[in-house]
């Protein structure tokens, strides 16, 4: 059995009087320390995925099973525990709380988890070992990204879930992020989902899943993905 | 036109923000053109009744009454005047203290409620709510009108009587307690009684403002240069009528005088006469029965001697006879016998010789016979002789006893008539004596008439005239009284609120643009005209602010001047508010509030401008982080949590919300600790006036001064149970202050005892005054106003204008009016000789009205003046005051939810991304409100703090404006009013919290993380 598994799930959106159909009976399954890039255009849904799996949103239909809990029907409550204690979240605008120095934004989000890794550890593990001092407006936003994936990790989460975390860089800190997610996921046998429309990425994934119009178009296995520095841009 | 249509999808979009930024607009400019509405309306309500109802300018009554050459000599001063005299007396009608007013047409008109003006001459108009039309009034026990029934036909109100207390009556209880109308030619007067002045030009101007009083001081100093002329005139006339009626009098005098006393004189002189005739004729009859007696006496001694002599005649007689032996029978026969013996002898002898003896015996025998013949014939004639003597003393007895007889009787007829006419004598002189005692009576009446009269002339003193303008119109006065009384509370607030709301609405504004920098920054890029973009906004502003303006506008023209009269609706008798909008104000309040919201729109929009499009495209660098002071205490710092981190690093870096969140919650603090403040300060006020210092219960005036405790005065209140009397003097003079005159009172009192026991004199500290024998101690407010301190003078002057300097040699606490407190020693030093008018007291009977009216006709006391009278007018303006007092804590109580709720939704949007992070992350909803509030009750306690300080402030400051010369404000804020204050600004963020909190809830976690607003 998959350590993840999405079976069937549907999502629709009322606006107004039109019902449109964001995903529409997707399936998937996702192994324990895969990093996985879900690949599609702009509005195919693959952002739905990720916000149902990620626990901020829910399904109309199907089932989710994440280590073999089924979390398709979770309460609120139940889901902000899910995403405090297994989910961590890159987000593309890094969204870190620029109030509290890199380390203190780690420390954030590690705080309250049940068994959080050591932020500075994680910091250090991302290369900003020298920056953990810093607040937000001080770093590059390739360093801001870095600090959102250091907060993710630190929360010790089952998966981690990155939306377009390159979407705003330029290629060259995009990829030194690109790299530091593939690390960790290689090193400490993090399941890793990346969003992205960029298909040059989903060349450093073990899996693709592509998704079109809300429906899964095809999913690709890598025998051998590329490392990120390897990927041509 | 596309950018306007969207700024009606912004309008929708922020439906919150829309509404909040109306609802300020609304509010602030509710309560600033409501405040400042609010007097006006009350004032020109009063003034169109005033000038419906031909309000007198000015009233003139005088000590003497009043003329037809008074009027006309008024009416000589302007032509722009219309001079009415009038009638009017109070007098006591079924119970009620009532003046009786003539109707008047061209002043002072009625203003009928229900019924008719009154057609017939016994038909009046009552005051409204008082008799029912149809009820019959009987007006007794006076001389002034002709007639004593009259029908109600109307009733009234009148604008002469517009505060429930009328004022003084000069009957009674001296309170006046309503009036009737009615027609003028009822009165039977000789004079009148006012008159009532009307200013034609008065009318355009608006009554108590500045140009009605220039107006109307022209007027009162016409009338001042009148007033001793006119007294004089009046004087003099009444002194000539005087003069004349004495001189009248006198002639009249002398006439009765002249005639009845000659009358009286004439009638005794006969009387005199007629007594000396009868007192002769008593004498001389006197003289004649003493004649008559004495003529009696010698006459019967005359008559009893001839009887005796008769007797003793007959004795002889008899004797002659026994000697002779004859009896007086034989008498004749024997001396015939004898005579024929003797002729026989002669015969013989003739025969006989001589010498014979023979012859000799017959001639012996002759002689013999002769010689008895000659004792015979004796006897015959001693008997002749007895009885015609005899016969003579019977005839005298009887013609005496006759005439004797007649004597008497004469004599007894002639005393009848003595006594007759002693009788009558005695009638004559008594009626006499009726009429003369009478008329000595008469005259020394009309004598001690003439001389009162020439006393009271001598003491009738110069008329007074009294001019009265409609200030000493009780009602008028304390009307405005009230009315400004809002006016100076309410003036500073309008300003202090518009503050807050000026800075509300540039928080609001400035967070809408800032949300809409990406908006913007499209217009720009898309080459849209700057004025375009700018007028989007503006055109977003202008409709939320019209529509804040219509219904602030609205509610404050209408809901807030209603709200505030209905107060003195329960106190005064007023028509019906009129709201009036005044053009100027009005368009200055929207041109304003417009203007401040434009320069609100431009300021932050502008800020916008000097960045290229592409930067106002990209979302808006996070601001830098800093490290705050705390950071470099490890010790506390370490033990923080993040979010405390967090907390306290946003305190130190949002620094222009924290201030306005700081400001406009420590704002709203001090608008509602000012609020509650001014209701501390008024209630207290009189608490403390009236329990604490000034503790008796009246003020007893006596009609004339006394020299002395008087023992009758005493023993008069001791019936009533009113004892431990505080004689006083008491005088109102005035002080100048900032060029204008206040009244004071001067009080002196010889009694320092009792002075304990009903007035307070402690200084500032609280320590206890005495007075002293070299100065007086002041109260507070006089001591401010007249910028003095112990040890320096004061000029005060009494109503002649005379000038008296006091040294001050302490000041005491007080709160209402103004008093010099003295004692007897000082007194006489500066003021002359020390006398008692007033008697201070405490009065355990309740019966208040009784009292007065019992001590008034005692005639020792002129009026009886309570404290609790004081107290209730007091109490009607502090009514007023607390009204405004809520509606100002009302006001900003909804000003510090609507900052509150505004200042905590900016903090929410503004940090939605920060919020839906935590939320991603997983905290729970709790964590993140508490992550959120914890910097909005920080910033709430901080303000609400600071706005307590600002509070203290505030209400000193308004407190100072409001404050006029006759009260000295309590500026103290009680503690329970700094916790009601707290926790009401507490219990607002708490409920702010509760309605946000479903917001926060709401906050969107997906949409917020991907997109840059």
């Amino acid at each position: 059995m998959a350590y993840i598994e999405v079976k069937n799930i549907s999502k629709s959106y009322t606006m107004g009087e039109v019902v449109i159909k964001a995903i529409d009976n997707i399936s998937f399954d996702i192994n324990k320390g895969e990093l996985v890039v879900i690949l599609g255009p702009s509005g195919a849904g693959k952002t739905t995925v990720l916000n149902i799996l990620g626990g901020m949103d829910t399904a109309d239909k199907g089932k989710i099973i994440i280590d073999g809990v089924d979390i398709s029907k979770y309460k609120k409550k139940e889901l902000t525990n899910y995403r405090r204690y297994d989910i961590g979240f890159v987000f593309q605008f890094y969204n870190l709380v620029g109030n509290l120095t890199a380390l203190e934004n780690v420390s954030l989000a590690s705080q309250i988890c049940k068994h959080p890794k050591d932020s500075m550890e994680t910091l250090k593990s991302v290369g900003l070992i020298d920056r953990i001092n810093h607040f937000p407006a001080q770093l590059s936003g390739g360093e801001q990204q870095r600090v959102s994936i250091a907060r993710a990790l630190a929360k010790n989460p089952k998966l981690l879930l990155c939306d377009e975390p390159t979407g705003a860089l330029d290629s060259k800190t995009g990829k030194k992020v690109l790299s530091v997610l593939q690390e960790t996921c290689h090193k400490s046998a993090m399941t890793t989902i990346i969003i992205t429309h960029n298909a040059i990425i989903s060349e450093m994934a073990d899996k693709v899943i592509k998704i079109k119009n809300g429906k899964v178009e095809d999913i690709v296995i890598n025998e051998k993905p590329k490392l990120v520095e390897e990927i041509d841009w | 036109m596309l950018i306007y249509k969207n700024s009606f999808k912004k309008i929708k979009k922020s439906l919150g923000r829309f509404i909040s930024l109306i609802l300020i607009v609304a509010l602030g400019s509710a309560f600033f053109s409501g405040i400042r509405e609010a007097s006006s309306d009350m004032i020109k309500t009063m003034d169109e009744y005033y000038d419906n109802t031909l309000l007198m300018d000015y009233k003139i009554v005088s000590t003497m009454g009043l003329t037809d050459s008074d009027v006309i000599s008024i009416k000589e001063l302007s032509d722009d005047l219309i001079v009415v005299p009038s009638y009017s007396f109070d007098i006591e009608v079924n119970g009620e203290i009532t003046r009786i007013h003539s109707i008047e047409d061209n002043v002072n008109k009625v203003n009928l409620i229900k019924g008719n003006m009154p057609t017939k001459i016994d038909e009046c108009l009552v005051e409204d709510g008082t008799y029912n039309i149809g009820d019959i009034i009987t007006i007794d026990d006076n001389d002034y009108l002709s007639n004593n029934k009259y029908t109600v036909v109307g009733t009234i109100t009148s604008s002469l009587y517009t505060y429930k207390n009328k004022g003084i009556a000069s009957a009674g209880d001296g309170k006046l307690d309503t009036y009737i109308y009615i027609p003028k030619d009822n009165f039977d007067m000789e004079y009148y009684t006012e008159i009532y002045i009307r200013d034609r030009n008065s009318i355009d101007y608006v009554a108590y403002e500045d140009e009605y009083l220039n107006e109307i001081t022209k007027l009162e100093n016409k009338l001042k240069e009148l007033k001793p002329i006119r007294e004089t005139i009046r004087y003099e006339e009444i002194l000539k009528e005087a003069t004349d009626k004495i001189n009248e009098a006198e002639d009249k005098l002398i006439k009765e005088k002249n005639d009845n006393g000659k009358k009286l004189e004439d009638a005794k002189n006969i009387l005199d006469n007629n007594k000396k005739t009868l007192e002769d004729a008593r004498i001389k009859w006197q003289n004649g029965m003493e004649e008559l007696e004495q003529t009696k006496v010698n006459t019967e001694r005359e008559l009893t001697n001839a009887k005796n002599e008769l007797e003793r005649g007959r004795e002889y007689y008899n004797n002659l006879l026994s000697e002779y032996g004859i009896k007086e029978s034989e008498l004749e026969s024997n001396l015939n016998s004898i005579n024929e013996n003797i002729t026989n002898i002669q015969n013989i002898l003739n025969n006989l010789e001589e010498g014979s003896s023979e012859y000799q015996q017959y001639k012996l025998m002759l002689d013999t016979l002769t010689k008895n013949k000659e004792n015979i014939e004796l006897l015959i004639n001693t008997k002749n002789e007895l009885d015609n003597s005899e016969k003579t003393i019977k005839e005298q007895e009887a013609l005496w006893n006759t005439k004797y007889n007649e004597a008497l009787k004469e004599l007894e007829s002639n005393y009848e008539q003595i006594l007759d006419g002693e009788e009558e004598l005695e009638e004559g002189y008594n009626t006499y004596y009726d009429n003369y005692n009478k008329y000595i009576e008469e005259i020394n009446k009309a004598e001690t008439e003439i001389e009162d009269a020439r006393s009271e002339l001598a003491s009738i003193e110069k008329p007074n005239w009294y001019l009265l303008s409609r200030e000493d119109n009780s009602g008028y006065t304390n009307f405005y009284e009230c009315a400004t009384k809002i006016d100076s509370i309410a003036a500073v607030f309008p300003i202090f609120f518009m503050i807050v709301v000026f800075l509300m609405s540039l928080n609001t504004m400035t967070r809408m643009i800032e949300e809409e920098r990406g908006e913007i920054g499209l217009y720009v890029s898309l080459g849209i005209n700057k004025l375009k973009i700018v007028s989007s906004y503006m055109f977003y502003v202008l409709i939320a602010t019209s529509l804040g303006l219509i219904i602030g506008l609205s509610i404050g023209y209408n809901g807030v001047p209603h709200l505030l009269y209905s107060v003195y609706e329960a106190n005064f008798i007023i028509p019906k508010l009129n709201t009036y909008i005044e053009i100027i104000p009005c368009i200055s309040i929207i041109l304003i509030t417009i203007l401040l919201m434009v320069i609100v729109t431009i300021i932050t929009i502008n800020k916008n401008f000097k960045y290229m499009p592409a930067t106002l495209l990209r979302p808006e660098a996070p601001k830098k982080g800093k490290k705050v002071f705390l950071e470099r205490i490890p010790f506390i710092w370490k033990r923080l949590s993040f979010t405390w981190k967090v907390t306290i690093r946003n305190l130190f870096r949002y620094k222009k919300r924290i201030i306005m969140t700081i400001l406009g919650i420590s704002g709203c603090t001090a608008l509602l600790l000012t609020g509650f403040g001014i209701r501390d300060s008024v209630s207290s006020l009189i608490d403390i006036q009236y329990n604490n210092i000034h503790k008796y219960d009246a003020m007893l005036i006596l009609k004339d001064e006394q020299v002395s405790i008087n023992n009758d005065i005493n023993n008069l209140l001791g019936e009533k149970n009113i004892k431990d009397l505080l004689y006083t003097h008491m005088e109102s003079y005035t002080f100048n202050t900032n060029g204008k005159k206040v009244d004071t009172y001067v009080l002196a009192f010889s009694d320092m005892d009792l002075l304990d026991k009903y007035i307070t004199i402690n200084d500032l500290e609280g320590n206890k005054l005495n007075l002293s024998d070299n100065g007086v101690v002041i109260t507070e407010k006089m001591a401010e106003l007249l910028d003095v301190g112990v040890g320096n003078t004061i000029q005060i002057r009494n109503s002649d204008n005379e000038l008296f300097i006091l040294k001050v040699e302490g000041i005491c606490e007080n709160y209402v009016n103004s008093y010099i407190y003295l004692n007897n020693t000082y007194y006489e030093k500066v003021f002359g000789e020390f006398t008692y008018n007033t008697i201070i007291t405490n009065v355990l009977d309740n019966d208040y009205e009784k009292l007065s009216e019992e001590l008034i006709d005692s005639d020792y006391f002129s009026s009886v003046q309570y404290t609790s009278d004081s107290i209730s007018i007091l109490n009607d303006i502090i009514e007023g005051m607390n009204n405004i007092v809520y509606l100002i804590i009302i006001a900003s109580s909804l000003l510090a939810i609507i900052v509150l709720y505004n200042l905590t939704t900016i903090n929410i949007n503004e940090r939605v991304r920060e919020i839906a992070t935590l939320k991603v992350l997983g905290f729970h909803d709790k964590e993140v409100s508490t992550y959120v509030y914890r910097e909005t009750i920080i910033l709430t306690i901080i303000g609400i703090i600071l706005g307590l300080f600002l509070g203290i402030t505030l209400n000193l400051f308004v407190l100072t404006i409001a404050e006029t010369e006759e009260f000295l404000f309590i500026k103290d804020i009680h503690l329970i009013s700094y916790i009601i204050t707290f926790i009401i600004m507490i219990i607002f963020t708490l409920v702010v919290e509760i309605m946000t909190y479903f917001m926060l809830k709401k906050i969107d976690m997906i949409d917020s993380l991907k997109s840059v607003e």
